[in-house]
């Protein structure tokens, strides 16, 4: 007889069952995860939100132990950027979703409140996506700008690459396409997964970092600010000018010298010259995501500030977040030019 | 010491649960409404045989006894001989409803050492051999779990089930059905073990007493529900980041006299639970 006193309190691994659409299977990528998980337990399920879709799900209990889910996404393969994604002032600012959810489990993630459910989905129609981009390639509105496109936008792409190779797909597709620019925004530590690609001036590579204290209080489960870091500069030493993001900038006690330090420690370990740019935001969601998430248990203080309601954003108030920023931005004017340096509050 | 999480324990037939309430000593409530059995954290409730039957049981049970439970759904089923043994015990993850073809997905989040197999709920007995069936099949579970996922998470509902014949006519008479349950009784037992002590259940912030001391304040100053919901969040928020509540309770004992002075009182505490 099995022993299962001894299995108490002991969470399965992340991925040990993965749900596959029907007639997702027989798609390559969905072969080569399936071969790269060889213990999941495999469960066919007719329509992927069957499983990602159905109520009474827990979002920080399945945390503790991951799903994947294999579908296609039939529609919706790339969505014009609505006004909380920052667009850096490109025209044709669009993102897409390969995947729905992360590994990582952020505190003021907004993913909390738009899915209900903490599992993994990962899109295997790949060509489909591609198609996608270029139909909008073509039909774009501003035919002298470039098509911006976010990756990782409801989730961390490159953190996933060693079970999905979906940031790399990208990049190979971006190689082909010059109007096309790719902004790949990752906390993980993972730049070796794509280390042997030659740096391009239309992909982005993008990393948020935060203070320790921040990172270790918020940014659940996402690798050290130290590991961050060595990615950096591992990326800074290939030859790539990165695109720093201080974002959210969360102002706890004594936040204005726990970020100056951070900032400092940025500008004696990552050399200017590999810095591209550097993005500034403080905390911000859509109102329906930010009630949901609030909901989650265990709570979060985020979700308890003096925050207000603009037009559906619910975000610090107006002077506040500018106020941050502001200050953020005297810092970093130590490291680069101000004219490189964008806010979003 | 932290009392046991509570465990509802579901049963279609009389001779299911036997064995287990006489594992954990349980005693029939003669005053309920409902065929339940109970002993300090563990429920028994027998639901009867067949889809209709389970959804009316469980549904009126939850909701006259809204609890956290573990729910947990003991049971013999037919099984594919090719894919299952007669007397095995599966965990269930995954149950398809035969009629609906709806799909239902217990969360399997704990290790828990038993073989398993997925699960069809069919509206009559299957009696004529496996065909068409890959694995096993029950009369009851879709619809539990339908019923149940009301008020309970899915990945504290829990399906056990134990192979009881191979889906033909001739088996069926001679099942012991109690027999093939106790055979299974201490695995059965190990899996309730195991929910019960991971950390799989949450507590809310505001605990019993505050959340009715919250309410019986928002009666007293007579708050609009736009301000007792708004009243809650900000308490909910002072808790999180000063973990005592016991401030507020004194400023909430005010009848006011007028909209204006219950408006003025309200920004009040509003200050202090932000502060
Ligand atoms: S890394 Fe990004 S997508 Fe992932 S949990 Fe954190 S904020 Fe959300």
């Amino acid at each position: 007889m099995t022993d299962l006193s001894r299995l108490s309190n002991s969470f399965l691994p992340d991925f040990s069952h993965i749900y596959v659409e029907e007639g997702a299977k027989d798609f390559p990528m969905a072969k080569d995860i399936l071969k790269r998980l060889p213990n999941a337990e495999v469960i066919p399920v007719q329509d992927y939100k069957s499983v990602f879709n159905r109520s009474g799900q827990d979002f920080q209990a399945q945390k503790k132990s991951m799903k994947l889910i294999l579908a296609l996404k039939k529609d919706g393969f790339l969505y014009k950027a609505t006004d909380v994604v920052q667009d850096a002032g490109f025209q044709n600012f669009y993102y897409t979703t390969p995947m729905l959810n992360c590994l990582y489990n952020c505190r003021y993630c907004f993913l909390q409140g738009m899915y209900p459910s903490a599992n993994l989905v990962v899109f295997v129609n790949d060509s489909d996506f591609f198609d996608a981009a270029r139909r909008e390639l073509d039909s774009r509105a501003v035919k002298d700008e470039p098509l911006l496109l976010s990756i990782s936008y409801s989730t961390d792409l490159l953190a996933f690459e060693n079970i999905v190779p979906w940031t790399r797909k990208w990049i190979d597709f971006c190689k082909t396409n010059p109007d096309l620019m790719l902004e790949i925004r990752t906390k993980s530590a993972l730049f070796s997964a794509i280390d042997d690609v030659r740096p391009v001036d239309n992909i982005i590579l993008a990393w948020t970092l935060s203070p320790n204290i921040i990172a270790n209080a918020y940014e659940w489960d996402a690798p050290p600010l130290a590991r961050r870091l060595k990615a950096v500069k591992e990326a800074i030493a290939k030859g790539w000018k990165v695109r720093l993001c201080l974002d959210p900038v969360i102002p706890i006690p004594d936040w204005e010298h726990v970020y100056a330090e951070f900032i400092q420690m940025i500008s004696k370990e990552i050399p200017a010259e590999g810095i591209r740019d550097i993005t500034v935001g403080t905390f911000r969601m859509g109102r329906d995501f930010f009630k949901r998430a609030r909901k989650r248990l265990p709570p979060s203080d985020v979700y308890y500030q003096d925050y207000e309601d603009r037009d559906g954003v619910i975000s610090l108030p107006k002077n506040e977040s500018a106020a941050i920023a502001e200050k953020i931005k005297g810092q970093l004017t130590d490291i680069i030019d101000e004219n490189k340096i964008s806010i979003w509050n | 010491m932290e009392s046991k999480k509570p465990v509802l324990i579901i049963t279609a037939l009389k001779s299911e649960a036997k064995p287990l309430i006489e594992h954990y000593d349980l005693k029939s409530d003669t005053e309920s409404q409902f065929r339940v059995y109970q002993k300090d954290s563990i429920t028994l409730l027998i639901c009867g045989l067949g889809k209709q039957k389970a959804s009316e049981s469980v549904s009126e049970f939850l909701q006259e006894f809204p609890t956290d439970y573990l729910l947990v759904n003991v049971g013999i089923a037919g099984g594919n001989p090719e894919t299952t043994k007669i007397g095995e015990l599966y965990l269930i993850q995954k149950i398809t409803d035969e009629h609906t073809k709806r799909e239902w997905f217990p969360d399997v989040l704990l290790k828990h050492g038993l073989k398993t197999s997925e699960l069809t709920t069919v509206d009559t007995a299957v009696t004529n051999g496996s065909a068409g069936f890959k694995n096993l099949v029950d009369m009851e579970a879709s619809a539990l779990f339908e019923a149940g996922i009301k008020c309970i998470p899915a990945h504290r509902m829990v399906f056990l089930k134990i192979v009881s014949d191979a889906m033909d006519e001739a088996a069926f008479s001679g099942i012991d059905v109690s027999a093939l349950i106790e055979d299974k009784i201490s695995e059965i037992d190990s899996i309730i073990q195991i929910y019960q002590n991971a950390d799989v259940w949450n507590s809310p912030i505001l605990n019993d007493g505050e959340r009715e001391n919250l309410s019986a304040g928002t009666r007293t100053m007579k708050l609009t529900a736009t301000q007792g919901e708004e009243l809650k969040i900000l308490a909910e928020g002072k808790k999180i980041k000063s973990g005592d509540l016991t401030d507020l309770w004194p400023k909430m004992e005010f009848q006011s006299q007028s909209k204006k002075e219950r408006n003025d009182r309200f920004e009040q505490i509003k200050q202090f639970l932000s502060s």
